[in-house]
């Protein structure tokens, strides 16, 4: 007997084989008293370990010095471990693989398990190609190889549990986000983008093919993905990235399969440092949920995510295109992975942009792949103003158009603008009276749908208490009406989306159009109101799929009003004959139509004529100035009035006690969240050193992620300032940024 | 370093099951060997692998061979195998009782699987049991099944469970075929 392991051993049982033809002999040969000496088993050919394999004594070569001995031969091969030294498939006849780690860190295209185990994946012209062998060890061969096949993992019965039932073209799309490095995934909203990312980075995980996920998200979702996340990969450790600097740098280091943070975090901590978080490593996977927000390719986050460096890259978005095929362009450029060295990908639109299109996207629409979903119903209600209302509608349209007139050359868009505003708020409610049509139309249905135990949600672009979303909730008091407005914390929002969701005597949940039209999920309501229209039926269809998604029951109604013989009808005459020539272009995908307005159709609105003037202010530059004219105070007056007439907020602070801080601009972006800007102007004849740089970046507040320092000088800076700003993410403007900021 | 799953402490309770794969080689005589090793959620952790050439002659008979064959090459596979599974799994139809009964002596419980429905040879020393998965499977043990509550019949319940009481056979028949392609030609 021979003790091989602490577990294990051989016994002396088993006799060595007995060559046949002795069987004849059987009774006359004693084989067991010859058998020690005529059959000699079994010969090792190759040189074995015997430390590690067997005793010598067992396996020692018998000389082959007599002929009539009767040798069986069986060869067994050398073994050796293959973690205990590195050793190439050509030359390896047996060992032993760890597993585990094996494949971290690896380039996705190294990919060869599922094809060549399950042969299940979904392949496209945009897909990784099988390593060859030479391309990979033979340990990470069969790390890959070894894996438990991607059916079997996605498998209701297989090694996960998965907390529903993962519908075909989810599995599809899953399969499609594992085999690719780069996907734009475009599924209409409420088909499950969300389920699909965490079920593909699970299996990743798992596989040990990833270990490093950046998930970045609004803000307000944030919530809602830590709760998918632990729904539908609860061994996953996440890392949420929130709260004052020096926790958020901890959370940023917490190792975690995971880390989850928002545009805006992500976007503060992003600097040019780098050393800065974000940029400190290598992510398997950045994966931009509402990509949306990164349209934009001149805004800083949108420049910063594409600077990430990044083997994955997936974009999820029911919107890749709202406004033009420029959104697009900034959302694929994202959609590539970045290795060290590179720069980021520049697209242009055209038939390249086409192409990437085509091969990056992955995009399902409702009516395709869940035919079992309730229909949407949409109506359009047209109501009449009367009394009050209406008066002061008439009124106030009147004295509008007359303003425009007297402007004569000077009028601008944005003075139609404000005008179309104005009378929209009017629509809803009557500003002397705070009459509304649209409101008791809601009441009369409301009462109905209450009776019969239906649920709604109310958008309104508003929030305001005079004409928005809090007027609404507060004249609907009677229904108990829950509010949703971007002005709520994320642990308010967070605890008025579980009150609707979980008490089924809340029927009515207002909500403002960009705090609550995106990434919510309400299947509870099935009823929809558009209080008032939006200039993008891309924007009020992602609202009305908050309640239209997966998981809903019952048909959801919508209701957008308008009121009759007001502008709200006039716009929407217009919306919808743009609308059609739209669907036919981009599929569906429907554009910021207020940017797609000619200044005549505007001004057509009022029956009135663009100025001259107007269609040439595109080609004047600013006015020269001169800074070493103003005083402190002036030049701080004329930072500001820059920043209001660019779309921003600014408020002056109190000149004895600013703390370094002059002006507190705020305005929300383009994904309606808010930016706000803490500037220092500084008029100085000569560059500004580091202090003045520094003593802003110790006034700015910690607990404020969208928070941005600023310091303003016409002379520049110094190096040591420059340098001293790239690090903290502070901007610095000089004359050249001014300038811009002049120009009309 | 990999980084610890939230659950990481009740897998590593259950530790990890041993699957042990015999199959013919595709080329010449002789067998391949594999012992695989997955944790309970499937994940593989150890593969390791070895084979053995059968001489090409009337003089032994074939069985006797095959039983020998299969205790040395479980024998190098055990030797190197660097970690010690929880249980040990095979397929009947691959192993004979003789292996574990009275070749090979394991200080864990071993089970040789074979589909209910299937006419299956096994030894007076193995305890018998049908384990009621997608399809009922004969379970044989040698010396005899875990207890209820040990970890052993908890690792068995989560690998049933799972689709994982014979489907690592597959994995580990696939990476033999990989190890092995050059040397025997394409896989079939």
């Amino acid at each position: 007997m021979r003790v091989s392991g602490d577990w294990w051993k051989e016994t002396g049982k088993a006799e060595a084989p007995r060559a046949r033809w002795l069987g004849i002999f059987r009774r006359q040969v004693r084989l067991n008293e010859r058998a020690p000496r005529r059959l000699t088993v079994p010969l090792v050919k190759a040189a074995t370990p015997q430390h590690l394999l067997m005793s010598e004594n067992d396996f020692r070569t018998t000389p082959n010095t007599t002929p009539n001995w009767l040798t069986i031969v069986l060869p067994l091969a050398p073994a050796v471990n293959l973690i205990a030294g590195p050793v190439t498939s050509s030359n390896v006849e047996s060992g032993s693989v760890y597993l585990i780690g094996v494949l971290l860190n690896e380039e996705p295209t190294a990919l060869l398990a599922q094809q060549r185990h399950s042969g299940a994946c979904q392949q496209s012209s945009g897909e990784m190609q099988s390593p060859t062998e030479a391309e990979l060890p033979l340990s990470k061969r069969l790390a890959y190889l070894l894996q438990p096949p991607t059916d079997l993992l996605l498998s209701g019965v297989g090694p996960l549990e998965w907390p529903g039932t993962l519908f075909e073209y989810q599995l599809d799309g899953i399969k499609a986000l594992l085999t690719r490095d780069s996907l734009l995934l475009a599924d209409d909203m409420g088909l499950g983008k969300t389920i699909q990312a965490i079920g593909a980075l699970r299996i990743l995980i798992l596989q040990r093919r990833v270990e490093s996920v950046l998930l970045i998200v609004r803000a307000g979702l944030i919530s809602q993905w830590r709760k998918e996340l632990r729904l539908w990969a609860p061994e996953l450790r996440v890392s949420t990235v929130r709260g004052p600097t020096n926790e958020r740098a901890w959370q940023w280091t917490t190792p975690a399969h995971v880390c989850l943070v928002s545009y805006e975090t992500f976007r503060s901590d992003f600097t040019d440092n780098p050393h800065s978080p974000p940029r400190r490593r290598v992510w398997d996977v950045v994966v931009l949920d509402e990509a949306q927000a990164i349209k934009n390719r001149g805004a800083e986050v949108s420049r910063k995510c594409k600077q990430l460096r990044r083997r994955r890259a997936w974009a999820l978005t029911g919107t890749p295109l709202e406004n033009s095929a420029e959104d697009l362009a900034s959302i694929l450029e994202f959609v590539a992975p970045l290795k060290d060295g590179e720069t980021p990908l520049r697209l242009t639109p055209g038939s390249e942009l086409r192409e990437k299109h085509k091969l990056m996207q992955l995009r399902r629409k409702k009516i395709n792949v869940l035919p079992q979903l309730p229909p949407k119903i949409v109506s359009q209600i047209a109501l009449p103003l009367d009394g009050a209302q209406r008066e002061s509608y008439d009124r106030a349209e009147k004295e509008g158009v007359i303003q425009l007139e007297e402007k004569g050359e000077t009028v601008r868009v944005e003075n139609v603008l404000e005008l179309i505003m104005r009378l929209k708020q009017i629509c809803n409610f009557c500003p002397a009276t705070g009459q509304s049509a649209k409101l008791n139309d809601i009441c009369e249905r409301l009462s109905t749908l209450e009776a019969a135990g239906y649920r709604a949600l109310i958008f309104s672009q508003f929030t305001d208490e005079k004409h928005g979303a809090r007027a609404i909730a507060s004249r609907l008091q009677s229904f108990q009406p829950l509010l949703y407005t971007g002005v709520l914390s994320p642990s308010q929002k967070d605890a008025t989306i579980r009150e609707f969701k979980e008490n089924p005597s809340r029927k009515v949940l207002v909500l403002s159009l960009r705090a609550g039209g995106q990434g919510l999920n309400l299947q509870e309501a099935s009823y929809v109101f558009h209080f008032d229209r939006w200039w993008n039926p891309a924007v009020e269809r992602q609202a009305e799929d908050r309640s239209h998604r997966l998981g809903q029951t019952v048909p959801v109604n919508i209701y957008k009003y308008t009121c009759e013989g007001t502008i709200e009808e006039r716009i929407d005459k217009i919306l919808q004959e743009k609308q059609l020539l739209f669907d036919e272009i981009v599929d569906d995908v429907s554009i910021d139509l207020k940017s797609k307005l000619t200044e005549e159709e505007l001004f057509g609105l009022f029956g009135l004529t663009p100025p001259e003037r107007a269609r040439s202010s595109q080609q004047r530059g600013a006015p020269s100035v001169d800074y070493a004219a103003m005083g402190g105070v002036e030049f701080e007056g004329y930072v500001k009035g820059l920043m209001e007439r660019r779309g921003w907020r600014v408020e002056t602070t109190p000149v004895t006690r600013d703390g370094g801080i002059d002006l507190i601009a705020r305005r929300e972006d383009d994904v309606g969240l808010e930016m706000t800007l803490y500037i220092q102007c500084k008029n100085h004849s000569s560059p500004v050193g580091v202090d003045v740089v520094r003593e802003l970046n110790g006034a700015l507040p910690r607990q404020h992620p969208g928070a941005r320092g600023v310091v303003v000088c016409p002379s520049g800076f110094t190096t040591d300032a420059i340098a001293f700003a790239k690090d903290r993410g502070l901007a610095l403007w000089d004359r050249h940024q001014l300038f811009e900021l002049s120009r009309e | 370093m990999p980084i610890p799953y939230r659950d990481a402490d009740d897998l590593n309770e259950l530790g990890e099951a041993g699957y042990l794969k015999i199959e013919p080689s595709s080329v010449g005589s002789g067998y391949l060997g594999a012992l695989f090793l997955i944790n309970a959620r499937g994940e593989p952790v150890e593969f390791t692998y070895n084979r053995i050439e059968t001489p090409h002659t009337f003089l032994w008979r074939q069985d006797d061979i095959r039983r020998h064959a299969e205790r040395k090459l479980t024998a190098s596979l055990l030797a190197i195998c660097p970690r010690t599974p929880r249980i040990l799994l095979c397929l009947a139809e691959e192993v004979g009782s003789d292996l574990f009964c009275q070749d090979v002596q394991l200080s864990i419980p071993v089970c040789r699987i074979a589909p209910a429905m299937k006419a299956t040879a096994f030894s007076g020393q193995e305890t018998q049991e049908v384990t009621e998965a997608s399809e009922p499977m004969n379970l044989f043990w040698f010396p005899g099944s875990p207890k209820d509550d040990s970890i052993e019949r908890r690792l068995l319940r989560e690998l049933t469970s799972r689709g994982l009481l014979v489907e690592p056979f597959e994995r580990a028949s696939v990476g033999l075929r990989e190890v092995y392609r050059t040397k025997d030609g394409p896989a079939t």
